[in-house]
C-alpha cells in the first residue's frame, strides 16, 4: 500500500513540476529582457513535447508561452515554424477545448504577424480551415482569437488575403461583427478591414458578404476602439472604386460619420477622416453629398484641431472635394477652409503634409478668378513661392507648389495680387511667365491698374527682366509695353540714364 | 430627087451643125470665164451691198444675247449678294438670340448662381449644425468618461476602505485619517469632498446611519485655505445641507395647501428625493442630473439632423435622376 503511494507521489510530483515549469516560462516570456536567455536555454525544444502533454492545463500554458515567445520577434517566430510546431497546433485546434483553442490561435497570430513568408507558413500548415472552424465556435473568446489570427494573416498581402477569403472566413467574420461582445466586434471589423484593403476584388468579397450593412450602424457605438476599426474598415472598402464607395454611402453613414471627426478618441477622428477622403475622391456626386451634409465644415474643423500625420486625410479630403467643381471649391472657401490649409503649409514640419496642403490649395484656386482671389487674399501665394524656392523642400513638394501656383495664377485677374506676386523676391522664371501672361491679359482693360502698376514699381521690374526676343516672355512684355507711352517704357528701361548722358555729350560736341 | 436634095441639105446641115458645135466647143471656156466674171462681180456687188445690213443684224443679235446673259448674271449676282447679306443679318441676330438663350439656360440650370448660393448656404448651415451637434457629442462623451472614471474611482475607494472601520476615529481617540496634525500638514484627507474618516465611519454598518459631524468640525474642513486637496470642495457638504434645508422649507409650501402637512411633505419629498439624499452622494447626484439633461438635449436634436439637405434635386435644379436620364435617351 505504502509502496503504491510512494510511486504515485513521484508521478504527482512530476506533473506538478511540469505545470510549474510551463507556467513559469509563460510568465517569464511576458518580459522582453528574459526572451534571449529563454531562447539560449533551448526553451523551444522543451515546449514542443509539452504541447502534446496529456494534461490540458500544461498544453495551454505551453501554447501561451510559445505565443508570447513568437510574438517577441520574427526570429523566434521562425524558430516556431522550423520546429514544426504549427502542424501540432493546427491538429489540436480542431480537437481540444476552448481554452486550448484560444491559446493555439494566439500562437498562430503571433507567428503570422511578423512577415508574409511566416504568414504563408501558417497558411501552408493548413491553419486556415481550423481557424475558420474556430469562428463557428460558441465561445466568443475563441472566435476573437481566431478572427484576430485571420486578420493578421490577411493583412500582409493580397495573395494571403485571397486565401483567407477562399477559406470562407468573410461570412463568419461578418457574423462576428454582429455578436454582442464589443471586443469580438472590434476584431471582426479589423480583420475585415485587413482583407478589404488589398484589392477591389477582395473588398467586393467583403461587400458581398453584407459587411457594410452591419458595420455602418456601429459608427454611433459609444465604444471608441470599435469606432476606430469600423471607420477604418469602411474606408478600406470605399477606397477601391466608385461602386464600392457608393455601397458604403448607401449604408447611410453620412451624417453620422461626421460626428466621429469630433470624437474624444484621436484614432477615431483620423480613421473617420480617412474614410471620408476615400469616399470623396471618387466622383463629384459623392463629394457633393459630403458637402451637403456639412462635411466641409467638419473637415475644416478637423484640420484645425489635428496635427501631424492625422491632418493629412483631412487636407486631402478638402483637396479632392475642391477639385471636382467650382461650387464645391467655393463651399470649401465659404467654410473658411483656406486658412487652415495655409496654416498646415506653414506649420507642418513634414514635406508630404506640406505638399498635400499645397496641392489642396491649388485645387481650390484653379476654378475661377474669384477662387484665385480668395487664395491671394489669404496670402497663400507668397508662401507657396517661398516653399518652392526653399532649399530643404523635396522635389515632390516643389512640383506640387509649382503646379498649384500655376493653377492659381492662371485664373488670377486681380491686378494688385499679381503685382504683389511679381515683386516677390526670387520669383522663379517659370512662374514669372504665368504672372506676366495674366498681367498682359488684364492690363489692356484696366486703366486704374495701369496707373498703379507703374507707381508700385511692378512696371520697372518688368523692364528689368532678362528676356530674349522671340520667347513667350518677350511677347507678354511687348503686350504690356504697348499699353504705355513710349517715354514711360524708355524711362523705366535699364540704362536709360546712360543713354541720356550720351545725348547730352553729343549736344555739347555740336555746339 | 427629092431625096437627093434632102441628102445634100442634110449634109449641109450636118456640116453646119458640126462646125457650130466645134465653134461652140472652142468658145465654151471663154463663155464660162465670162459667166464666172459676171457672177463674181454680181455676187461681190450683191454681198457688198448687203453686208452692212448683215453686220448690223449680227450686232443686234449679239447685243440682245449679251444683254440677256448680262441680265442673267446680274440677277444671279444680286440674288447671291442679297442672300449673303440676309444670311449675315440673320446669323448675327441668331447669335444674339442664342447668346441670350444660352446664357439664360446656363444661368438657370447649369451654373445657377441662386442654386449655388443656396447649396453653399445649406452646406454652411449643415456644417454649423453639425459643429453644434459634434461639440455636444464631445461634451457628452467627456461627461460619460468622467462619470465612468469617477465611478471606477469610487468603487476602488469603497473596495480599499472595506473592512477598515477599525481605523475610524472614536470619541476618545482620533483615527489615522483624522490626525490632529492634519491641519498643519495640509488638511484632512478627503474623498468626494467628504473626509475619509467619515467614509470609514459610514462603512461601519453596525452603528447604523452616522450622525453628521458638528458644524464646527465642518467649518474646520471648509475654511482651511492650505488644504492639499484643493480640488475637492470642502464647503460642498455644508452647501448641500443648506440646500436640503431650503428644500425642506419649499416642500412644506405645497400648491395644494389643504392636504395635511405630513402628507404634503411626503408627497413633495418624492420630488426632491435626490436632494434629500445623504450629502456624500450630492456631487454624484448632480453629475447624474447633468448627464440626464445632456441625454435629453441629445434626444431633442433630430437624429438625422442633416438628412433633409441630402436631396440633390432640391439643391440643384439641373440634377437629373438617372432614371429620368434613361427616359430622355441620354444613354
Amino acid at each position: 500500500m505504502t509502496s503504491s503511494r510512494a510511486v504515485l507521489q513521484v508521478f504527482e510530483k512530476y506533473q506538478k513540476d511540469r505545470v510549474t515549469f510551463v507556467q513559469t516560462v509563460a510568465e517569464l516570456a511576458t518580459r522582453p529582457q528574459n526572451i534571449e536567455v529563454l531562447q539560449q536555454a533551448g526553451v523551444m525544444s522543451l515546449l514542443r513535447p509539452l504541447l502534446l502533454d496529456n494534461v490540458p492545463s500544461i498544453q495551454q500554458s505551453a501554447a501561451l508561452a510559445l505565443g508570447r515567445l513568437a510574438n517577441y520577434n520574427d526570429e523566434l517566430a521562425e524558430a516556431v515554424v522550423n520546429n514544426e510546431i504549427l502542424p501540432q497546433l493546427v491538429y489540436s485546434l480542431s480537437e481540444q477545448n476552448r481554452f486550448y483553442k484560444k491559446a493555439a490561435a494566439f500562437v498562430l497570430r503571433a507567428v503570422a504577424k511578423h512577415s508574409p513568408p511566416l504568414a504563408q507558413a501558417v497558411v501552408d500548415s493548413g491553419a486556415l480551415d481550423s481557424l475558420v472552424a474556430c469562428l463557428e465556435e460558441f465561445d466568443p473568446g475563441v472566435k476573437e482569437s481566431a478572427a484576430w489570427a485571420l486578420g493578421y494573416i490577411a493583412g500582409h498581402n493580397a495573395e494571403l488575403a485571397g486565401t483567407v477569403v477562399d477559406a470562407g472566413a468573410v461570412a463568419l467574420l461578418v457574423l462576428c461583427v454582429q455578436e454582442p461582445e464589443l471586443s469580438l466586434k472590434r476584431i471582426g471589423a479589423s480583420a475585415l478591414s485587413d482583407i478589404a484593403k488589398h484589392s477591389p476584388e477582395l473588398a467586393q468579397a467583403v461587400v458581398d458578404a453584407g459587411a457594410v450593412a452591419y458595420l455602418a450602424p456601429l459608427i454611433v457605438n459609444p465604444d471608441g476602439k470599435l469606432k476606430r476599426q469600423v471607420c477604418s474598415c469602411l474606408g478600406q472598402i470605399a477606397k477601391h472604386s466608385v461602386d464600392l464607395a457608393e455601397v458604403v454611402v448607401e449604408a447611410e453613414i453620412f451624417p453620422k460619420i461626421l460626428t466621429c471627426l469630433k470624437d474624444v478618441d484621436g484614432y477615431v477622428r483620423k480613421h473617420a477622416a480617412t474614410c471620408i477622403r476615400e469616399v470623396a475622391k471618387h466622383t463629384p456626386e459623392l463629394a457633393q453629398l459630403i458637402v451637403s451634409n456639412g462635411g466641409v465644415g467638419a473637415l475644416v474643423d478637423y484640420v484645425v484641431e489635428s496635427e501631424g500625420n492625422n491632418r493629412l486625410p483631412g487636407i486631402m479630403a478638402l483637396g479632392y472635394i475642391a477639385a471636382f467643381s467650382e461650387t464645391l471649391a467655393l463651399s470649401v472657401i465659404a467654410s473658411k477652409g483656406v486658412v487652415p490649409l495655409y496654416t498646415a503649409l506653414v506649420e507642418e514640419p513634414e514635406d508630404h503634409i506640406k505638399s498635400a496642403s499645397a496641392w489642396s490649395l491649388g485645387q481650390i484656386g484653379r476654378h475661377s478668378p474669384d477662387h484665385a482671389k480668395a487664395l491671394a487674399d489669404a496670402g497663400v501665394l507668397p508662401k507657396l513661392v517661398t516653399t518652392l524656392i526653399a532649399m530643404e523642400s523635396s522635389d515632390d513638394l516643389k512640383t506640387k507648389c509649382k503646379r498649384s501656383l500655376k493653377f492659381i495664377v492662371e485664373k488670377l485677374t486681380d491686378m494688385k495680387a499679381l503685382d504683389k506676386l511679381l515683386q516677390e523676391k526670387n520669383l522663379p522664371e517659370g512662374i514669372v511667365k504665368y504672372v506676366l501672361q495674366q498681367i498682359a491679359k488684364v492690363l489692356p482693360n484696366d486703366a486704374a491698374g495701369r496707373h498703379d502698376f507703374v507707381t508700385s514699381g511692378g512696371f520697372a521690374k518688368v523692364q528689368q527682366l532678362d528676356h530674349q526676343s522671340g520667347t513667350k516672355l518677350r511677347e507678354h512684355v511687348d503686350v504690356i509695353n504697348s499699353c504705355y507711352p513710349e517715354e514711360i517704357v524708355k524711362y523705366y528701361s535699364p540704362g536709360y540714364s546712360a543713354s541720356l548722358l550720351e545725348k547730352l555729350d553729343a549736344m555739347a560736341v555740336q555746339s | 430627087m427629092a431625096a437627093h436634095i434632102l441628102k445634100g441639105f442634110q449634109d449641109e446641115m450636118e456640116k453646119e451643125f458640126f462646125d457650130m458645135y466645134i465653134d461652140a466647143t472652142d468658145r465654151q471656156q471663154m463663155e464660162w470665164d465670162a459667166a464666172l466674171k459676171i457672177q463674181r462681180f454680181w455676187r461681190g456687188h450683191a454681198v457688198r451691198s448687203s453686208v452692212i445690213d448683215m453686220i448690223i443684224g449680227a450686232w443686234t443679235a449679239q447685243r440682245w444675247y449679251r444683254g440677256h446673259l448680262g441680265r442673267v448674271r446680274f440677277g444671279n449676282y444680286q440674288r447671291d449678294v442679297t442672300k449673303k447679306l440676309r444670311k449675315q443679318f440673320f446669323d448675327a441676330a441668331a447669335i444674339v438670340i442664342q447668346r441670350y438663350w444660352r446664357g439664360y439656360m446656363s444661368r438657370k440650370y447649369k451654373h445657377s448662381i441662386t442654386a449655388r448660393r443656396r447649396f453653399i448656404r445649406a452646406s454652411v448651415i449643415a456644417s454649423e449644425r453639425f459643429a453644434e451637434d459634434a461639440t455636444f457629442n464631445v461634451e457628452y462623451q467627456t461627461i460619460q468618461l468622467e462619470q465612468k472614471e469617477r465611478e471606477d474611482r469610487d468603487v476602488l475607494f469603497e473596495k480599499t476602505i472595506a473592512g477598515k472601520h477599525h481605523l475610524a476615529s472614536t470619541e476618545v481617540r482620533p483615527g489615522v485619517y483624522n490626525s490632529p496634525f492634519a491641519k498643519v500638514c495640509g488638511g484632512t484627507p478627503a474623498m468626494n469632498a467628504v473626509p475619509v474618516d467619515e467614509h470609514l465611519k459610514n462603512s461601519f454598518k453596525t452603528l447604523g446611519t452616522l450622525d453628521v459631524t458638528s458644524s464646527n468640525e465642518r467649518a474646520q474642513y471648509a475654511t482651511d485655505p492650505r488644504a492639499l486637496q484643493a480640488s475637492s470642495q470642502y464647503e460642498l457638504p455644508e452647501l448641500a445641507r443648506k440646500n436640503d434645508a431650503l428644500v425642506h422649507k419649499l416642500a412644506t409650501f405645497h400648491e395644494r395647501p389643504f392636504l395635511t402637512t405630513t402628507k404634503g411633505t411626503s408627497l413633495n419629498y418624492r420630488h426632491f428625493s435626490h436632494n434629500l439624499h445623504t450629502p456624500y452622494n450630492a456631487e454624484l447626484m448632480r453629475s447624474k442630473e447633468a448627464l440626464k439633461a445632456a441625454q435629453q438635449k441629445k434626444m431633442a436634436i433630430h437624429d438625422r439632423a442633416f438628412y433633409n439637405n441630402v436631396n440633390k434635386q432640391s439643391l440643384f435644379e439641373d440634377y437629373v435622376l438617372p432614371s429620368q436620364k434613361l427616359a430622355n435617351g441620354a444613354y
